[in-house]
């Protein structure tokens, strides 16, 4: 008797770990960032993920979720700074902004400081974006990033001395 | 009484089953729960055992979510958006230096720094871009846009020492110094305000009062970018993020203090640039001497980091 009772708290933790795993997910909380097949910043992108979507974690290593992102039927890694455990929500409806407003849990995309907000702001500032747009557009390529570290004698992003 | 015996006898089966079943519902329960719906659940108890009325019930809530606004509930997205104006403050106020080899090499070592920071993704990413002024200045605004003088990296002579200008400003971004620059009142505003509460914008009127407090988040942030500057702790927290990230990229952190000791014969103390919103140098030296002190590091200047620095920067 005395052994199968202490079994119950066992079985308490397992259930509460199977239904804690089948809601772990993550959102996207960046524009977009690639899924890749390793854990590091220089590798080849599987897919590229964009704000919102979401991915089923399958596993985490120094910074990076392994995830399944369903939607495109690929798994891949994916670097923490790009994910939130929030639900982020697209185009939300009534009911999302109900959820929201009780659930510090949800959030709505679009809603708020946004893009219409900055129109407004511009136009009655009359400032010039143009530069702005400019400046954001002048991303570097992965592939020169990694040609700049080995030139510079660099060390690995990837190589685990973080 | 055996334990064979003790099995056997009726009933036991159904009690364990039923322990069992207990167990897991309230294992279900517990994981279910979140910590706001434990909150909404003790105000609703305690309004309906009459401890509280239904009224104070519902004021304990609101008060509860205005608390929770701060900096770190603004969302990326809208952290992006934050940035992005104060970055066309920036624009509207300096000069660009229209330098394309220049911008791309500071760009593309800013981008190299960021993946060795705590915060390498950001709602649209890490980009430098260099101002024509002789000011000795640079601006990180929320998101990602940093933005350094001619001024300030004429005060570094080698990579290494660009490289602790521009991660000083990553630093400034990793902790969202920025964000909290801005009032918490305007946070909450902005954050409970109908524009996000209800499902569009439902007049005219809402909009234009959430760009209010859009344009009064922008002038907190420029505000102390310009003229006021961050607290002392927010730029010791900056120049140790510094420290860090160029460790492990392998720069010589030593180059912080380098640019330091030279901004230090430089800096004209009544100027309205780094003089008026950062701790005077000397200062900021013996603070971040601790930090590099113990860092057995292999990493020296390179030729090639030599040699792309010069042609980058040499006619600055």
């Amino acid at each position: 008797m005395r052994r199968t009772l202490l079994l119950l708290p066992a079985l308490f933790l397992i259930t509460i770990t199977i239904v804690l795993g089948l809601g772990n997910q993550r959102s996207v909380e960046v524009k977009e960032t690639p899924m890749r097949e390793r854990p590091g910043f220089l590798g080849s992108p599987l897919t590229t993920l964009n704000y919102g979507d979401r991915i089923e974690v399958l596993g985490e290593q120094q910074g990076w979720t392994r995830g399944r992102f369903a939607a495109a039927g690929v798994e891949g890694w994916v670097h923490n700074s790009a994910l939130t455990t929030k639900e982020i929500v697209v185009n939300p409806g009534t009911r999302d902004v109900e959820r929201s407003a009780t659930d510090t849990e949800v959030a709505l995309a679009g809603r708020g400081f946004n893009e219409e907000v900055e129109a407004r702001y511009r136009e009655e500032q009359g400032i010039d974006f143009s530069a702005i747009d400019r400046i954001e557009a002048s991303g570097v390529p992965v592939d020169e990033i990694a040609a700049f570290i080995a030139a510079g004698e660099l060390n690995d992003p990837d190589g685990g001395e973080q | 009484m055996s334990r064979s015996r003790y099995r056997d006898r009726p009933g036991y089966r159904a009690v364990i089953i039923g322990a069992a079943i207990a167990v897991m519902v309230m294992a279900l329960v517990l994981a279910c729960a979140g910590l706001g719906d434990v909150a909404d659940f003790g105000t609703a108890v305690a309004s309906q055992t009459g401890v509280i009325s239904e009224q104070q019930a519902d004021s304990v809530r609101r008060s509860a979510r205005a608390v929770e606004r701060s900096a770190e509930d603004i969302t990326p997205e809208q952290e992006y958006y934050i940035g992005r104006s104060v970055g066309a403050v920036i624009t509207d106020r300096y000069e660009l230096y229209e330098d394309e080899e220049a911008n791309r090499y500071i760009n593309t070592l800013g981008q190299t720094l960021a993946l060795f920071s705590r915060r390498p993704e950001t709602f649209g990413g890490y980009r430098f871009q260099i101002l024509d002024s002789d000011e000795i200045n640079a601006f990180a605004t929320p998101s990602g846009i940093v933005f350094v003088t001619r001024g300030l990296l004429n005060l570094a002579s080698s990579e290494d020492g660009v490289a602790s200008i521009l991660a000083h400003e990553i630093g400034h971004i990793e902790y969202q110094h920025g964000l909290q620059a801005i009032r918490t009142s305007r946070i909450t505003a902005a954050l409970t305000s109908v524009a996000i509460t209800g499902t569009q914008f439902a007049t005219s009127e809402d909009l234009a009062e959430l760009t209010a407090t859009f344009e009064d988040s922008i002038d907190d942030i420029t505000q102390t970018l310009i003229n006021s500057g961050y607290s002392r702790s927010a730029e010791r927290e900056a120049d140790r993020a510094a420290v860090r990230i160029m460790k492990r990229a392998g720069y010589d952190p030593a180059g912080l203090i380098a640019v330091l000791e030279e901004m230090d014969l430089r800096l004209d103390p009544r100027g309205l640039d780094f003089a008026a919103t950062h701790p005077a140098p000397d200062s900021r030296i013996s603070d971040i001497r601790d930090e590099i002190d113990g860092y057995s590091h292999t990493a020296r200047a390179t030729d090639a980091r030599e040699e792309r620095y010069r042609a980058a920067l040499g006619r600055l």
